[in-house]
């Protein structure tokens, strides 16, 4: 127990700490609190909201995601805290409660494994933090803190704030742990015993030497490890470790649809278009982003990771969605008492958050958000800033403006007439149209590429001959078919995809669904391009359109399973590109791959690239990328993504997306000579089966 | 100062134009602002932003239709709009004289329309309105600078360009090349909506008669000669070269 002074001063200490820690994270509440709600619902189902993050939090399963080694020496320090949570609040009353009142607990079982879990973990967070520390002070990991040097970084950070703040927090650990093993050792020594159920203890005992003087020890470390805590209760809302708090808040807090079902990681809120007094559309200030957003910054712990897999940070663009989280987060430290009582805006964050050609640099890969540990949301903010951009402020990259005219008046990016939508099919080519077989079952919807690119018409005639085979009663839209909208969505243009999206939907609704527009009941679409199957499936719901939307490869794979294709065997070593928009977006990694390897049989000619399924490295077209030009960098997105398709092995790189093809096709790589050829599925699927006709010797 | 932007509405370039009997069939074509006017509006635009007071009124003589491109110029920034509401199919001189009336009791200093419009593919609209006015004008400009009441401008010619000097009042014809038009913001999209857009009728403006009459309209078609050369590649490529150089007399 502590003397009757020391426990004066340390309950006037503790509640000076707590009164500075409430008005910290008073502000913290503040500033979220600032934020505009959300589309999605972000607290229905509570219970299952707060059981997932609690299941996500204890498991650190979105932390083992990524870096096993660093993630094991963290897991060390997260449950060591937790465990001394507890371990804080037992000190704090043995500082106040008579040793002989406690000493019955003390000796019971429980006592025993509450000494041995202190002891245990409380060498675990040491070991752990000096990993960390080390890492990041003496091994100097590059995926700390590298940033292309063209990467916007507000000033606090370039002031060497991250480093700093990880050093606080590394020795307030250190200090602490260390203060706290010290008090129990020198207890043991003063009491002149060993035991058994703290053996670091008494190892710090037999070390400074059994005395009852020894007890002088206990209080310096006691001061050590609970003063500690007072001091830094009041730093933790400034420092990025409130993350402790806020990830398992932004778990909680996620995007979920009404029914709890998850919401893919790059739906976009929709806008308020009709409402002609708003003058500001997208974010320019931070004030104007989602609550969600504004706690992204203090979920955020600033590893990285999203950065390092990022496909415009990787190839030299001044990109790095790490430092967008991190620069919110040093701006709202700067302005955080004023910001919170609204008494100021923020500045324009295109001042501190990001560069343009960062903003411009972005190929909605979700990658980004895939990978982040605590669920922060980097390419929800990165659209909204480019709804600004487009919408309020008439500025982007010229050649958008030219796909946003095509769009405009041709309805698609190409700008080649509508008139011509059709043109994709050649002479033998049977693909009739809703108006030609109303009696359909299944929908193709071609989409632009399939409709006017040159290489995707190819894919689109190969899956229309794959349709006719296997007798599915299928029809196109034909000229009532327009762009999805998505290329202006991804661009920030949700007023040209509003138009573009909500034109689609009344078509689609007459022609897939009931008088009573019975979800259930609708016809299935099948979409050849996964941005189309993206924009169909997640995108349309937001405007009343609810279809059963289906990739072309998992239709294909349907077919093969129904025995209505042959099985593929391909004798040659390939590889396949996951396109975003169909696997980390979709979750849809099996049904391309189970169709390539004919069901898996395809063994060692298979040959996966080393980012594959949600890792997969994106092509470099998304985001509108493929209508603008690549913002300056080392290298291109789809040469880096070639290389490593190329150093598999493989002779045919399979794709499932028109604009992953032809990103590929035109990487300088891709032009050498005898370079491995980039094939859709469709193709492979086509051609296969003509050798198969031709093995059983039939007729076309 | 006032400023007056003429446009007209046309078929997009991408557009499939169809042909019915003898003329040409608009149904289900899409129509958008002028490209080459659409340089003279934005040309407008920038003239305020580089700090001219200036009130930017649009002008357009045509059918119910231009509504629409009017009111994208609304969205690019002009002020107001006048539509002179006309099915007739009027001749450019005839079109000239009654914007010119327009234009004049509008009191503007300065007109910018299109260098070549693609509705009859003349360009003839600028200089007939400037006659119809009495005033100085210059074609195809690609560079435009206005100090006080002085335009210094460089326009092109047959053999190159040149730059002059002129006065206020004037009539400028652009062309690309003089800026890279805006895309309209969705604020100014919404303002747009609220704009002044006052219809007019030819009744309104001093009385012109059509100096032509569309007497009878024929689209020209020319058969393809669906001539297929045969044989191995080097071999085709002369004939075809001779084909080309001897019966086509294009090379
Ligand atoms: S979405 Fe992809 S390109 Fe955009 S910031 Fe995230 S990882 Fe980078
Ligand atoms: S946003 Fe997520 S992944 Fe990126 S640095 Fe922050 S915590 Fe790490
Ligand atoms: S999203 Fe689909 S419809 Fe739109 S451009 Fe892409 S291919 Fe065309």
């Amino acid at each position: 127990m502590l003397t009757l002074p020391e426990q004066f001063l340390f309950a006037v200490l503790l509640i000076a700490s707590l009164y500075y820690a409430y008005l910290g994270f008073s502000e913290v509440i503040g500033v979220i609190n600032r934020g505009a709600t959300t589309y999605y619902p972000r607290t229905n189902h509570p219970v299952a909201r707060l059981r997932d993050a609690i299941v996500r939090t204890i498991t650190q399963v979105t932390v083992f995601r990524d870096r096993p080694v660093v993630s094991f020496f963290h897991s060390f320090v997260f449950y060591g805290f937790i465990f001394y949570g507890l371990v804080n609040i037992v000190d704090f009353i043995e500082g106040y409660v008579p040793a002989e009142v406690l000493a019955p607990i003390h000796a019971s079982i429980f006592g025993g494994l509450f000494r041995l879990g202190a002891d245990v973990f409380g060498s675990l967070v040491l070991i752990g933090v000096a990993y960390l520390l080390s890492r990041r002070f003496a091994a100097e990991d590059p995926k700390l803190e590298k940033f292309n040097p063209t990467v916007l970084l507000h000033p606090g950070v370039t002031a060497g704030g991250i480093r700093r703040d990880s050093l606080i927090v590394g020795c307030f650990i250190l200090l602490h742990v260390g203060c706290r093993m010290l008090a129990a050792g020198s207890l043991l020594a003063a009491e002149g015993h060993n035991d058994p159920w703290q053996p670091v203890a008494s190892l710090i005992a037999n070390v400074i030497g059994h005395a009852p003087n020894r007890i002088i020890g206990w209080h310096i470390g006691w001061w050590g490890a609970l003063g500690l805590v007072l001091a830094f209760l009041p730093y933790f809302p400034r420092s990025k470790h409130i993350h402790l708090f806020a990830a398992p808040a932004r778990f909680a807090l996620e995007r979920r649809h009404v029914d709890g079902s998850p919401v893919p990681l790059g739906a976009l809120e929709p806008l308020d278009l009709e409402d002609d007094t708003v003058e500001q559309f997208g974010v320019e200030r931070l004030e104007q982003l989602r609550f969600t957003q504004l706690l992204d910054p203090y979920a955020c712990i600033q590893c990285n990771r999203c950065t390092n897999a990022c496909p415009a940070h990787a190839t030299g663009k001044a990109l790095a969605p790490s430092a967008i989280e991190i620069n919110k987060r040093y701006e709202l430290n700067a302005i955080r008492t004023e910001f919170a009582e609204k008494k100021i805006g923020s500045r324009p964050v295109m001042e501190f958050v990001m560069s343009e050609s960062a903003l411009w640099a972005c190929t909605a890969c979700g990658a980004c958000v895939e990978v982040c540990p605590v669920g922060c949301e980097q390419l929800t903010d990165i659209i909204d800033y480019r709804r600004d951009a487009v919408m309020t402020k008439g500025e982007f990259p010229q050649q958008l403006n030219n796909a946003f005219r095509n769009l405009e008046r041709t309805s698609n990016p190409w700008g080649i007439a509508q008139a011509k939508r059709e043109e994709w099919k050649n002479a033998d080519t049977v693909a009739p149209t809703v108006a030609e077989n109303p009696d359909f079952e299944v929908l193709y919807w071609v989409g632009c590429a399939g409709s006017y690119d040159p290489s995707a018409q190819k894919t689109a005639r190969a899956f229309a001959e794959i349709l006719n085979h296997a007798k599915v009663n299928f029809a196109i839209l034909g000229k009532s078919e327009g762009c999805t909208g998505d290329p202006a969505r991804r661009a920030g243009n949700e007023y040209l995809y509003h138009s573009l999206a909500t034109g689609n939907v009344e078509t689609l609704n007459a022609t897939l669904l009931d008088e009573k527009l019975d979800p259930n009941k609708a016809k299935r679409v099948v979409a050849t391009c996964p941005h189309c199957f993206n924009a169909l499936k997640n995108d349309y719901p937001q405007l009343g359109g609810n279809y059963k939307v289906v990739h072309h490869t998992q239709l294909i794979e349907e077919l093969i399973a129904a025995g209505e294709l042959p099985e593929m065997i391909l004798d040659e070593k390939f590889t396949y590109h996951d396109p975003c928009y169909l696997g980390r977006h979709n979750g849809v990694y099996e049904a391309p791959r189970s169709v390539l390897t004919g069901g898996g049989k395809a063994g060692a000619t298979f040959a996966e690239m080393p980012r594959n399924k949600n890792n997969s490295f994106c092509c470099g077209a998304g985001g509108a990328q493929f209508w603008k030009e690549e913002e300056p960098g080392t290298m291109k997105v789809a040469e880096n993504r070639y290389r490593e398709a190329e150093a598999t092995g493989a002779k045919t790189i399979a794709a499932g997306c028109p604009f992953c093809k032809s990103m590929l096709a035109s990487s300088e790589s891709a032009g050498r000579e005898g370079a491995p050829v980039i094939m859709d599925i469709a193709e492979l699927v086509a051609e296969n089966l003509r050798k198969t006709k031709a093995k059983l010797g039939l007729a076309g | 100062m006032k400023i007056c932007t003429v446009l007209k509405q046309v078929p997009d370039a991408e557009a499939s134009i169809r042909t019915s009997g003898s003329g040409v069939d608009l149904a289900g074509v899409t129509f958008v602002m002028d490209g080459m006017d659409e340089y003279g509006v934005e040309e407008a635009i920038r003239l305020r932003e580089a700090g001219h007071t200036a009130e930017i009124f649009t002008l357009a003589l045509g059918p119910r239709r231009f509504e629409e491109a009017i009111r994208t110029s609304l969205a690019i920034g002009c002020d107001r709009a006048i539509h002179i509401e006309t099915d007739e199919a009027l001749d450019v001189i005839t079109q000239a004289r009654v914007l010119a009336d327009a234009v004049k009791k509008e009191g503007a200093d300065l007109v910018f329309v299109g260098g070549k419009e693609a509705d009859w593919d003349s360009s003839a609209l600028g200089p007939a309105l400037a006659e119809a006015l009495g005033w100085t004008h210059l074609d195809w400009t690609t560079k435009f600078v206005l100090t006080g009441t002085t335009i210094e401008a460089t326009h092109d010619t047959d053999a190159g360009n040149e730059t002059v000097k002129l006065s206020l009042p004037a009539v400028i014809t652009t062309q690309q090349g003089l800026n890279e038009p805006r895309y309209p913001t969705l604020p100014n999209i919404m303002k747009a909506k609220r704009k002044e857009l006052r219809k007019a009728t030819l009744a309104d403006y001093a009385a012109h008669a059509p100096l032509t009459k569309i007497a009878s309209e024929a689209i020209q078609v020319k058969a393809r000669l669906n001539k297929i050369l045969s044989g191995e590649g080097p071999e085709t490529a002369k004939q075809l070269i001779t084909l080309l150089r001897d019966e086509a007399k294009v090379i």
